[in-house]
């Protein structure tokens, strides 16, 4: 960890013009999900063919205007549809009216029918300082000796919902199979908040004396970045005290 | 572009030996060049033409339309240089370009032609395909015409390639340290040359080992080596990470962005030169004074989709009806966004494809964004990921997929929860129409028995009123011949009355005159006395009778005696006529008896008188040759003595021919005499001419002797005149004589027979004399009598008269009465018979009194509302009945649908943002990114580009976006500020240009430029049809709008505000010392003193105003406690924040403003964007806060940029709700030079005065 700072102030010591008013130390609260889920394989067919061939199935449709009345979807896209159907064979003209080919009956069939796969499961991290779902760590976070307080500004987030996992996996977990299937996340079977994990983070509190301007910088250990969302959240509430501050303290000293 | 149908022309074409040789060595010769393709599609290019040379042409060969031709020279375009005669072309040469090249341009024409090297005499070139040719423009001529307008552009071009020409740049640098915010970087260590060092700003960094430039450099300080670059957004991210930092530590400067961007700009310049405008009148459009425009095409006033205003409705509809080019000048908040979304969506609507194209992205993506939702607009953004905003990243192309969804989902979802409700609707209204029915039914019912009714009674009525009718007529009849009976009776009774008074009269008279015998005796006895009377005025007219006789006889005897006299005295004149001796005894008798004179006598006097002349000049002639003998003898006497011979002379006088009148005759022998008589000695010499003088005359005198006749002749012919003219005059008297004997012979007889006649008369008398009496007054009595006689007749013949007349009348009058009793009777009958029919009549009447009453009801109408109720009942009903049996279709399947769109995830909608993407119709792109190479070739044209912001962009740009449409509709506002170059303004670069170079061509141009704009010289020329300015503003409170009202009052409609009503609409919520809730334009006075005044940079050149900072300052934390205290007071929303710009028209004043934002204020309620004025035009926000720097005394110096009304009108036009402007009213309204400007500030004083918004400092500080 000595390492790290010692690196960091470093880089920011590289700018002869700035000064490290104050270094702090604590730490951010980052909550880990176990979940539980299942993805099911299905065609890769897009949902608007899908669509499609469904309502050719159901009702008697003429015209691509017909339809796109039904599904409020432009007409041309229809009529796109349409065309790259009957040219793949899918559907035909019946006495004017639209109908599935053998086929088209087929590929339906295996668009709509979804193949349950077994369930699965994984951890999420969640940050609700950022409101953010954040990848698995890639190294360690290097430990500290001392026990560090919890970041000042730490709120706390309604709790997440099950569609919001879902998205998150959807993002993460849906794959395109080969030989024309995908696989997709279908539901979340459960969720729980296993722990809640402490993710260390170094602010520099950062003083320009060629612009005059007090900033922070705040490294956070989990992402390895410069993390803007603290830094804003710090400056927004600290930045004209450090100023009354150390400006004042200029004063004395000078 | 163009894909009509065209006809093809056969061509006749010979090769040139060159033209031979070229082409093999393309490969192919000439024959299998030819047939490759049945028919070439070529594209024409007309040379210029000279008068010492045939018309020549270039065919492009297209490397599309012919494929085996472009498959055969791999996609190269052959060109056939022609030369055009009527019956071939001649092709002097073959040369070929490269695959790319465009073929078709607005230049060259299409045709299909068939090429035959037959060359035959029967079918020479087509006509129309020479007379294409003849009539088509010269492509040098064309691109002449655009390069010489275009030139004025070339100033814009200049500039930003000012610094073009930099060679990349590549330098060791030691590290990077970054600002506080990660926007920007300072790269330090850098080594570069002393040159390069100049020319680093605005270049694009990259660093070796990142793959995207980092940014672009803002500032360079040579001495410390460090290069400050602005970072581009996407970097931040590894900025933050530290892995920007990489090595090798190498830095690379270029300009290729800039250079790239030149480029562009100047391929336009090529390509509207090159014809390759979509619009083939874009040059003439754009550079004519006039710009020719097409008149619009009338269109109906479409259906709007946006709430428009009439000036926003007239924009939409002239835009969609102008051919070429449409301009809309928007005032600031006129909603011009809005008018481009309703084009955009009408275009969409009418299947036609438009770019949306601005000079910056955030114009845009504003744009866009603020387009309708509809499934008919397809929107797409184009153009770099990283620069494009929120508002537009929807939009592009790995999104649309997630934008298309969204929408249909929204829409699908509210059918189908609206159909859900429409469920339970259907039955209720069901139920509801059938209820009505049922209760229409009786009704129906009642009206129709009510018509039944109707109907009878109609007909009932009918009759009626025909019995009615026919009584009428009869009653009519005897009326009519009542009238008639009436009438005779009182003409028979008229008549009676007349023939009883006329019998009565007559009768009467008859009685009392006495009667027709009396009255014949009488008239017979006065006969008598008639013919008495008669025959004694006969015999009186006889005596009278003979009296006249005797009178006569008597004058026709003395007639007889003055003839016997008359030929007694005819016999004694001519015996003195025979005795008469001299002519003037005749002459006298001649005058004496007025004789006549007839032409011999005359003739015979005439030639007395001659004679009688003849005879006196003789004598006279005679008398002179004796004088002169005499003379002569004496004077030859005297020479003769003196024995002087004389005959020579005699001789020589023969000769001589000379004429002498009697006097000088006379003359000469007087001088003679006296010269003889006067001289004693006479010398003979001397006589001698008078002797031959003599001799002359004498001989004179001989020879007229000679001319006349002898003196016997003429007396002899006298004599026989004479005696002629006496036998004249006796023949005459005679004939006198003998004329007056007749007379006096029938005077005898006259005579002779008047006396017979008396005789007779006489006898007569004498007979009457015996048988009658002589009565005296005969006449007078005659006269009376027979009066008396005529009146008896008369008498007699009245009497007569009258008696017939009574017996007439009496007989007539018999008649009459017996007529007369008639008429009474069949008048009584006729009163009978009317009688009868007024009774029958009424009686009539009044049976139709109560059919009428049913008459006048309207059943039918009630029965045709009932009727109408009903069907439109049933069909209602049966739009129910498909509703419900549509229903649960559509919502099953709109069910189905809506979850497969809610669990669609990237790779469903991957299909669907393809269509999208081929079916987009609104593309939005920035004005330079529309002619990158991708760009073009995804999108070679549209049907109507649409340019937001003009004003904003420089004409090189706007070319760009303009080569692609057909249609040009321009959105701008000539009156808000010009286009910024860089982050420098035109009039700064132009300055700085100035400075470093005297002579920079174009700068003349430029400013011109910089005066009116393209887009106000074409806003100004177009005719109305053509454009439309947007009068009514929507952003700011009207009391605001009151400071810019006179930057549009040389228009033609005055700036409007279309709030309803302003003070609630732009109520800014705010309570502070400063501000009150009814303040709107505050302008904050900062006085012209030098604790006040504008500062410079050090070694800068802009200015900011440490007082203003402070100001501001104080002013932001009223500001924010007023928010807090608005939140409190319930008047705002306990999360909402006050929008608020800061804005300056320095550039340094705004950084200074950031830093004191950021650094020293911490402001909870309020959202603050600062930014110069220039930056923010486009935007808009609650509260705007203007700093306005300039202030000092300084004579030599002015107010800068705050000069142009432009910059004035952005900054006062930002604000919605609040505007305050912070500077200096003695320096803008007193200090500045020029009265415009003066004029222009003062008039924004006077507004914030006038609505009591003036702050002094002192008030300020009292305040505060």
């Amino acid at each position: 960890m000595d390492k790290l700072t010692k690196r960091l102030r470093a880089i920011l010591l590289e700018n002869p013009a700035v000064q490290i008013k104050e270094l702090a130390m604590w730490h951010l609260p980052v909550i880990t999900f176990d979940v539980a889920f299942y993805r099911v394989k299905r065609s890769k067919m897009d949902i608007l063919m899908k669509m499609v061939l469904l309502v050719f199935e159901q009702a008697d449709i003429r015209r691509a205007a017909n339809l796109s009345e039904m599904l409020l979807v432009e007409e041309l896209f229809i009529a796109d549809l349409i065309e790259k159907m009957q040219r793949m064979g899918l559907i035909r003209l019946e006495k004017e009216i639209y109908k599935l080919t053998q086929k088209g009956n087929e590929q339906l069939k295996t668009g709509i029918i979804d193949e349950e796969m077994a369930e699965e499961w994984t951890e999420l991290f969640y940050s609700p300082g950022h409101d953010e779902f954040w990848p698995p760590i890639t190294e360690l976070v290097p430990g500290t000796d001392e026990e560090l307080p919890l970041y000042r500004y730490a709120n706390h987030h309604d709790s997440i919902k099950a569609d919001r996992i879902l998205q998150v996996l959807s993002e993460n977990e849906n794959r395109l199979e080969e030989n024309g299937f995908q696989t997709v996340v279908a539901d979340v079977t459960s969720f729980d908040q296993r722990m809640v994990e402490q993710v260390p983070c170094l602010e520099f509190r950062m003083y320009n004396k060629e612009q005059d301007i007090f900033y922070a910088r705040v490294w956070n250990t989990w992402l390895e970045r410069w993390d803007d969302t603290l830094e804003t959240q710090v400056e927004e509430q600290e930045r004209v005290e450090w100023r009354e501050k150390w400006a004042a303290a200029a004063e004395l000293s000078e | 572009m163009i894909k009509k149908h065209m006809t093809t022309y056969r061509c006749p074409v010979t090769l040139t030996n060159k033209a031979k040789d070229k082409m093999r060595e393309l490969g192919l010769d000439e024959h299998s060049f030819f047939s490759l393709e049945k028919s070439y599609r070529v594209y024409i290019e007309k040379y210029p033409q000279a008068a010492d040379r045939l018309l020549s042409a270039a065919l492009f060969f297209d490397n599309e339309a012919n494929a085996r031709m472009a498959e055969k020279f791999s996609g190269l375009v052959a060109v056939l240089h022609c030369v055009v005669e009527k019956d071939r072309f001649i092709a002097t040469n073959v040369t070929t370009r490269a695959a790319q090249t465009t073929v078709q341009t607005n230049w060259r024409r299409p045709v299909d032609v068939t090429f035959d090297l037959n060359v035959r005499r029967e079918s020479p070139v087509p006509l129309d395909l020479l007379n294409l040719i003849h009539e088509m423009p010269v492509a040098k001529e064309s691109s002449a015409y655009v390069k010489k307008r275009i030139a004025s552009w070339e100033g814009y071009l200049k500039i930003q390639e000012r610094y073009a020409d930099i060679p990349d740049m590549t330098t060791r640098y030691s590290g990077l340290t970054f600002n506080g915010d990660f926007s920007r970087v300072t790269i330090t260590g850098c080594q570069l040359g002393e040159k390069e060092w100049k020319s680093l700003k605005d270049l694009s960094v990259k660093l070796k080992g990142i793959d995207q430039d980092i940014g672009k450099v803002v500032k360079s300080n040579r001495t410390a080596r460090t290069v400050e670059v602005e970072l581009h957004g996407y970097m931040e991210e590894r900025a933050r990470q530290q892995r920007l930092d990489v090595n090798p530590k190498e830095a690379v400067f270029s300009n290729f962005a800039t250079l790239s961007q030149v480029k562009r700009l100047r391929q336009g310049f090529k390509h509207l030169e090159n014809g390759l405008a979509a619009n083939p009148e874009l040059e003439r459009l754009l550079f004519e004074n006039k710009p020719p425009v097409r008149v619009p095409k009338k269109q109906a006033t479409p259906q709007f989709y946006n709430r428009l205003n009439e000036f926003q409705k007239e924009a939409v509809i002239g835009a969609m009806s102008a051919e070429d080019l449409y301009v809309i000048q928007g005032p600031p908040g006129t909603g011009k966004t809005t008018v481009i979304s309703e084009i955009c969506l009408q275009n969409a609507k009418a299947g036609l494809r438009t770019l949306v194209a601005s000079q910056s992205n955030l114009a845009v993506d504003n744009a866009l964004g603020r387009l309708l939702a509809n499934k008919d607009i397809r929107i797409l953004r184009v153009g770099r990921t990283e620069s494009i905003e929120e508002e537009g990243k929807k939009f592009i192309e790995e999104n649309v997929g997630q934008y298309w969804k969204d929408h249909t989902l929204k829409e699908v979802s509210a059918q189908y929860e609206t159909r859900k409700n429409r469920i339970v609707e259907i039955e209720d209204e069901w139920a509801a129409n059938e209820r009505e029915q049922e209760k229409l039914q009786p009704v129906l019912a009642r009206v129709v028995a009510e018509i039944e009714v109707k109907k009878k009674a109609e007909k009932r009525v009918a009759e009626i009123q025909s019995m009615i009718d026919e009584q009428k007529k009869e009653l009519h009849a005897a009326d009519q011949e009542q009238r008639t009976v009436q009438q005779l009776m009182k003409e028979i009774g008229a008549s009676l009355h007349s023939l009883n008074a006329s019998i009565e009269e007559d009768e009467t008279f008859l009685r009392d005159e006495p009667d027709s015998d009396t009255i014949q005796r009488e008239w017979d006895a006065n006969r008598q006395i008639i013919q008495r009377l008669q025959q004694s005025v006969a015999c009186r007219e006889l005596e009278d009778e003979i009296d006249e006789k005797k009178q006569a006889i008597e004058q026709v005897s003395a007639e007889c005696e003055k003839w016997a006299g008359a030929v007694k005295q005819m016999d004694a004149i001519t015996a003195k006529v025979e005795a008469a001796k001299q002519i003037d005894g005749l002459k006298w008798i001649m005058l004496e008896q007025n004789m006549e004179r007839p032409f011999s006598v005359q003739r015979l006097i005439q030639e007395l008188e001659e004679v009688r002349g003849e005879i006196s000049q003789l004598e006279k002639l005679k008398k002179y040759h004796d004088k002169l003998n005499q003379a002569i003898l004496y004077v030859e006497q005297l020479l003769v003595r003196n024995r002087i011979s004389i005959s020579q002379l005699q001789q020589r006088v023969m000769n001589g021919s000379s004429v002498y009148t009697a006097v000088e005759i006379d003359q000469f022998l007087d001088e003679l005499r006296s010269k003889l008589k006067g001289t004693s000695n006479i010398y003979p010499q001397m006589l001698f001419p008078y002797l031959e003088g003599l001799y002359r005359r004498r001989h004179f005198v001989r020879k007229r002797v000679e001319r006349l006749k002898p003196y016997e002749t003429y007396k002899k012919m006298a004599q026989e005149a004479f005696r002629m003219l006496k036998q004249e005059m006796i023949e005459q008297l005679q004939q006198k004589k003998r004329e007056d004997t007749m007379s006096y012979h029938k005077m005898l007889r006259e005579m002779e027979e008047q006396r017979t006649k008396l005789l007779s008369l006489q006898n007569k008398h004498k007979e009457m004399m015996a048988s009658s009496e002589q009565i005296p007054n005969a006449k007078e009595m005659l006269h009376q009598k027979e009066g008396e006689s005529l009146e008896l007749q008369n008498k007699k013949e009245h009497l007569e008269q009258v008696k017939n007349r009574v017996e007439i009348n009496s007989q007539k009058r018999a008649k009459e009465t017996i007529q007369l009793q008639e008429a009474e009777q069949k008048l009584e009958q006729i009163e009978g018979r009317l009688k009868q029919l007024h009774t029958t009549i009424h009686q009539k009447e009044e049976e139709q009194v109560p059919l009428n009453k049913i008459l006048s009801t309207e059943p039918e109408r009630e029965h045709e509302k009932v009727l109408k109720q009903l069907a439109s009942l049933s069909f209602t009903r049966e739009s129910l009945k498909q509703e419900r049996q549509k229903l649960p279709l559509f919502q099953s399947i709109q069910g189905t649908w809506l979850s497969l769109l809610e669990e669609a995830n990237d790779h469903d909608l991957d299909e669907i943002r393809k269509l999208y993407v081929k079916h987009a119709n609104v593309i939005g792109t920035t004005c330079v990114a529309s002619a990158r190479k991708d760009f073009i070739d995804s999108y070679p044209g549209f049907d109507v580009v649409i340019i937001d912001e003009v004003s904003k962009a420089t004409p090189p740009e706007l070319l760009l976006p303009m080569l692609k449409g057909k249609k040009i509709i321009l959105v701008g506002d000539h009156h808000q500020l010009p286009p910024l170059l860089g982050n420098d303004t035109l009039e700064e670069t132009l300055q700085e240009m100035a400075d470093e170079s005297e002579n920079f061509e174009g700068k003349s141009e430029l400013k011109k430029l910089l005066k009116e704009s393209l887009f106000e010289r074409l806003f100004k020329n177009l005719p109305k049809s053509n454009k439309t300015m947007l009068a009514i503003q929507y952003r700011m409170h009207e009391n605001i709008m009151a400071a810019i009202t006179p930057f549009y009052e040389q228009e033609n409609d005055q700036l409007r505000c279309g709030l309803t009503d302003s003070d609630s609409e732009r109520d800014h919520l705010l309570e502070s010392t400063l501000i009150q809730r009814d303040n709107h334009l505050l302008w904050l006075d900062m006085p012209n003193e030098p604790a006040f005044f504008e500062e410079r940079m050090k070694g800068g050149k802009s200015l900011y105003n440490p007082a203003e900072l402070r100001e501001i300052g104080a002013l932001l934390k009223e500001l924010d406690e007023a928010s807090a205290q608005a939140k409190e007071a319930g008047r705002m929303k306990a999360d909402e924040k006050k929008s608020i710009g800061v804005i300056s028209f320095y550039g340094e004043q705004v950084k200074r403003i950031d830093r004191l934002i950021h650094q020293e204020l911490r402001l909870r309620h309020l959202t603050i964007r600062t930014g110069t004025v220039d930056r923010f035009q486009g935007m808009e926000m609650d509260v705007i806060l203007l700093s306005m720097v300039r202030n000092h005394q300084n004579k030599q110096d002015d107010i800068g940029f705050a000069k142009d009304y432009r910059r004035l009108n952005v900054a006062l036009s930002r604000a919605r709700e609040l505007l305050v402007l912070i500077g200096s009213t003695k320096m803008f309204t007193e200090r500045t030079k020029q009265e415009d400007t003066r004029h222009m500030y003062t008039h924004v004083l006077e507004a914030a005065k006038k609505q009591n918004g003036l702050r002094t400092l002192e008030e300020v500080k009292l305040h505060g």
